[in-house]
């Protein structure tokens, strides 16, 4: 048994598990008869087993450099490190799609045990039938068209190496499963609403989807988070952001979910906006996979594309009908959705109504601007660009709206609004000012002054919901502030999560302005010894050499770097820039060395260096204020989402009784 | 083959810059071996708005492509010869096209995209105003089913007792 | 909105459909075409000197239409299109000049190259790619079918076959 053979007998295995796993569901809803439905439960464990055995496989196989597997011998090499070994599976198409195939299993599976306790009879069929649909998707995607399995006539004695940029760093095991276990968990929000537009239950599914919502979208959050600390880790431009197709792929999901948390809030608590849920949801999935169209067709230039070929067609069949799936339903019992009352602007949810009006403007534009070649192209045939430039012009009014928003939000009140309200609403105008004064007492710009007037903004409004929370049970219950504090912490953990999600962005958005608006790259050639001053740092030359390593051959160039002043505060050390020269690439990878500090980070790259004798070098230096905080800010938001997701006993108990109990 | 850790310069042989040349042109894109020219910050600020005609989405001050890095000569150059951005900009649009620019020009059909947050406000905001009013149409029939006189009883009790 | 929605999923399909089925999708066309070509004047490599003199170029009116062709020693497609080109020259030589223009290279490995193909057709020297970029070339190889009057024709980026190499030809003599 070779691990090409098991693996593409348990890949097959898995498909025919789905398939049936489909069919069961059918059966079950249309005969309504219970014992199909225990037959989909039981398929759902058989295909996570096969599609675990599978991937299972294609470690063995990369691990045991067993070139006669076509991906392994396109992807992998003998001479890999370990840990490149065991990333190599989602490292190009096939295997990324394996990836993403077990791990809808996973959910598919996760779901069928809640048969029962959170979905009816009427509805699971649906539910696990859609998701059962999805999984068919992607195995058949393999079994037909991109097997990873593929046997080669002549095993190489080595395959062809992996893509040097994914070797640079440990991110590469981290972020990719992180993204994928955020997209593929939004297909599990969608099954239920699927299920509930079918079975014409239009508000319980809200209730079911809370947790998985917040789960996918805590991955992604992490996902995109990570994906950018590992760009500016490894890429030597000093940003981490560059609005490349593919990364808006993974944003417009996320954009979407966002808008989908908070306004499935509303309809949880308010019983509004069921139409809309469903329509965001189908938007969220389907942006989902629009996602991976976009990186497996080679439709649009990008930098992270997988190759293209006949995949690209079987993932737009697919996208289509998630979107006819999902809007055709929603078109079709939208007559009989009853929304509980009116809306209300002037209130909390007018509140999250707005806000995901700019979070589905956001959305929209980033969807054109992607596009916006393509379809200049079919209209008239000329070719344009839009990049970077345009999206962070574009998103800077939208953002500051939607921080405005976020303050807003929780401080007012559902229903209407009160003159406590009014207070608050003053006090967090207050702090805005007084920050974008500051800012301009600075000499700083108008969008960094604005940032930091609404990070002021948005912890006043913090500080004043948690002050009026704590003032209450003080005096309610009688217990002292600390006490209190903590009390309320532990039993409203949705509120007090939200609020440390919330100030995570707002400090997010503080330092996306500082970086993006003052970061400074600049480049000179030393001479071996030389001193260069600039930035506040004296920058000195100390030697060029060489090293050679398993799979790459570098040249070292090391610097040691003394601040002189303010601005370089933070930059002492010595450093070994290197300049990196893998085999497989025409031109050699120049990877950043980075300094971090509280204030600014410190970027050194190697350029190019003198190849003929060795006495010189150029360094390409970069400054970036405050970016570090980017990634706290990011630790924040996930520590957030952990904690309004972290089980507590309370919460257990209310499960069992009504829906609505609990924050 | 194994080397010393990190050799001083002054210590490498001819010979081991001969192996190390011969070891990068074998791998290398070659490119001359002439130090570039310095480069300001401003350089980079221009060419982060100039697209890398031969990379997959990469600016001309990212990229460290041949054609990125003469691009980036191309701009201290002209930046030294006291031209505009505008102008630079231009340098580039008459080899390249429109296709180089990365913020499409306000113009034609591309200016649409820049009106793009406008119309998406637009679109959305008339389809949340229809169902919203839909919703209204739908909360005044099923209210029509109630007397008045229950509802200025419910109106009452409800101002009375405030909600958090 | 939402009840025509069968309309959006087919909008969005036939735009997708029409890009995943585009011949070319990374093609870049020329501005040049219909304007007169950028003119210069490079270093010819060593071999061209005695025929052709030190510097040869692009002027502001030409002996004979010239099919200008920018290669690298480093790229594959140049080295299948290098003695399809040779032969065409010794063919055409007297209707029409193949000019190289050898960008991103070191002048030795440009000179092992025409020596490896036996180039007769002249190369000039520009390491650095500044003439191409003038050209707006965006990547190797690539063909400027120029006409006697200095007025760009074409571009061809990519490989050339026989068959386009002869309708260029055909295009020039008109």
């Amino acid at each position: 048994m070779t691990p090409g053979l098991l693996g593409g007998i348990t890949l097959l295995a898995a498909l025919i598990f789905s398939v049936l796993g489909l069919v069961m569901g059918i059966l079950a809803h249309t005969l309504r008869d219970g014992r199909y439905l225990e037959a989909a439960k039981r398929l759902a464990a058989l295909t996570l087993l096969a599609a675990l055995l599978s991937f299972g496989s294609l470690e063995w196989a990369i691990l045991t450099n067993d070139f006669s597997v076509s991906y392994v011998a396109g992807h992998s090499s003998a001479n890999n490190p370990l840990w490149v070994k065991l990333v190599t599976p989602w490292a190009a198409l096939e295997g990324s799609i394996l990836l993403w195939a077990m791990l809808q299993a996973a959910y598919t599976w996760l779901v069928s045990l809640r048969v029962g306790h959170s979905l009816d009879l009427w509805r699971a069929p649906a539910a696990l039938g859609t998701l059962f649909a999805v999984q068919v998707f992607f195995f058949a995607v393999m079994v037909f068209v991109a097997h990873p399995f593929d046997a080669v006539s002549n095993p190489p004695p080595d395959g062809q190496g992996t893509n040097p940029l994914l070797q640079n760093h440990w991110m590469m095991a981290v972020h990719p499963v992180l993204m994928y276990l955020g997209f593929v968990g939004l297909s599990v929000p969608f099954a239920y609403a699927v299920a509930a537009m079918v079975a014409q239950r239009y508000q319980s599914w809200i209730f079911e989807t809370r947790w998985w919502t917040l789960v996918a979208w805590g991955f992604l959050t992490a996902a995109i988070f990570t994906g950018k600390w590992w760009s500016y880790e490894i890429l030597g431009w000093g940003g981490y952001w560059a609005w490349d197709p593919v990364e808006n792929a993974s944003i417009i999901p996320w954009l979407l979910a966002t808008a989908f948390l908070h306004t499935a809030q509303v309809q949880e608590r308010k019983g509004l906006f069921k139409g809309w849920n469903f329509a965001f949801i189908t938007l969220a999935f389907a942006a989902t996979v629009f996602g991976t169209f976009l990186t497996r067709s080679g439709v649009i230039q990008s930098v992270h594309a997988f190759a293209s070929g006949p995949v690209g067609a079987w993932f737009l069949v697919f996208l289509l009908g998630v979107m006819a799936v999902g809007l055709g339903l929603l078109a079709r019992v939208s007559s009989e959705i009853r929304e509980a009352g009116e809306v209300r602007w002037r209130s909390r949810e007018g509140a999250l109504l707005a806000g995901a009006l700019f979070f589905g403007t956001f959305a929209f534009v980033v969807v054109l601007g992607t596009l916006w070649p393509l379809l200049v192209e079919a209209l008239s045939g000329a070719k344009v660009s839009v990049g970077a430039p345009f999206f962070n012009q574009v998103s800077i009014p939208l953002g500051v709206f939607m921080l405005l928003l976020m303050g807003i939000g929780p401080v007012l009140p559902w229903r209407h609004t009160n003159a406590e309200v009014v207070r608050n609403l003053s006090a967090m105008l207050v702090a805005l000012g007084v920050g974008t004064l500051i800012g301009f007492g600075l000499g700083l710009t108008l969008g960094v002054s604005l940032a930091i007037g609404l990070f002021a903004y948005n912890l006043t409004a913090v500080g004043l919901m948690v002050a009026q929370g704590v003032r209450e049970r003080a005096r309610s219950l009688g217990m002292p502030a600390g006490q209190a504090l903590l009390e309320l912490a532990a039993s409203h953990k949705r509120r007090f999560g939200s609020h440390i999600v919330h100030l995570g962005i707002a400090l997010a958005a503080l330092a996306i302005a500082f970086s993006q608006t003052y970061r400074v790259t600049e480049q000179k050639t030393l001479q071996v010894g030389e001193v260069w001053q600039t930035r506040g740092m004296e920058v000195r030359l100390l030697s060029i050499g060489a090293r050679e390593e398993a799979n790459r051959f570098a040249a070292v160039a090391p610097i040691e770097v003394r601040s002189i002043s303010r601005e370089g505060w933070g930059s002492d050390g010595r450093y070994q820039t290197r300049l990196n020269f893998y085999p497989q690439m025409g031109s050699p990878l120049a990877t950043p060395v980075v300094k971090y500090s509280l204030y600014n980070d410190f970027y050194f790259v190697l350029m190019q260096f003198d190849q003929d004798k060795g006495q010189w070098a150029t360094l390409k230096i970069i400054v970036t204020p405050m970016v570090g905080w980017l990634w706290v800010a990011g630790l924040i938001i996930v520590l957030g989402t952990v904690y309004i997701l972290w089980p507590s006993p309370a919460r257990v108990a209310s499960r069992q009784m009504s829906p609505t109990a609990g924050d | 083959m194994t080397k010393p850790d990190q050799p001083r310069s002054t210590y490498i042989t001819t010979a081991f810059w001969w192996l190390l040349l011969l070891t990068f042109s074998a791998w290398a894109q070659p490119t001359p071996n002439t130090p570039p020219p310095d480069f300001s910050p401003r350089v980079f600020e221009i060419a982060r708005e100039l697209r890398c005609p031969v990379c997959q989405g990469e600016s001309a001050a990212e990229s460290n492509a041949g054609i990125a890095v003469e691009m980036r000569r191309i701009i201290a150059e002209q930046l030294a010869q006291g031209r505009t951005e505008a102008e630079i900009r231009q340098f580039f649009v008459d080899r390249y096209g429109d296709w180089i620019l990365y913020q499409p020009p306000v113009r034609g059909l591309t200016l649409w995209v820049w009106l793009s947050p406008l119309v998406g406000l637009a679109l959305l905001g008339i389809g949340l105003w229809r169902y919203l009013a839909r919703v209204r149409a739908q909360a005044q029939a099923t209210a029509s089913d109630v007397s008045e006189e229950e509802i200025a009883r419910l109106e009452s009790e409800l101002s009375q007792t405030p909600e958090r | 909105m939402l009840r025509f929605w069968p309309i959006w999923v087919l909008l969005l399909g036939g735009l997708f459909y029409w890009g995943l089925q585009r011949p070319n999708p990374d093609e870049l066309k020329s501005v040049l075409v219909g304007r007169p070509a950028p003119t210069f004047s490079l270093p010819l490599l060593a071999p061209y000197r005695p025929t052709f003199g030190l510097e040869m170029g692009i002027g502001e009116r030409l002996e004979k239409p010239v099919l200008l062709n920018i290669w690298a020693s480093w790229c594959i497609p140049c080295r299948t299109e290098a003695p399809l080109l040779e032969r065409f020259y010794r063919q055409h030589k007297d209707q029409i000049l193949i000019l190289g223009v050898n960008v991103q290279d070191r002048e030795a490995d440009a000179l092992k190259f025409v020596q490896q193909y036996g180039l007769t057709f002249p190369s000039v020297f520009d390491g650095r790619g500044r003439i191409g970029i003038e050209y707006g070339y965006y990547g190797v190889p690539e063909t400027f079918v120029i006409s006697r009057e200095g007025t760009v024709l074409a571009r061809h980026a990519g490989e050339l076959s026989e068959v386009q190499l002869r309708a260029y030809l055909e295009q020039v003599l008109r």
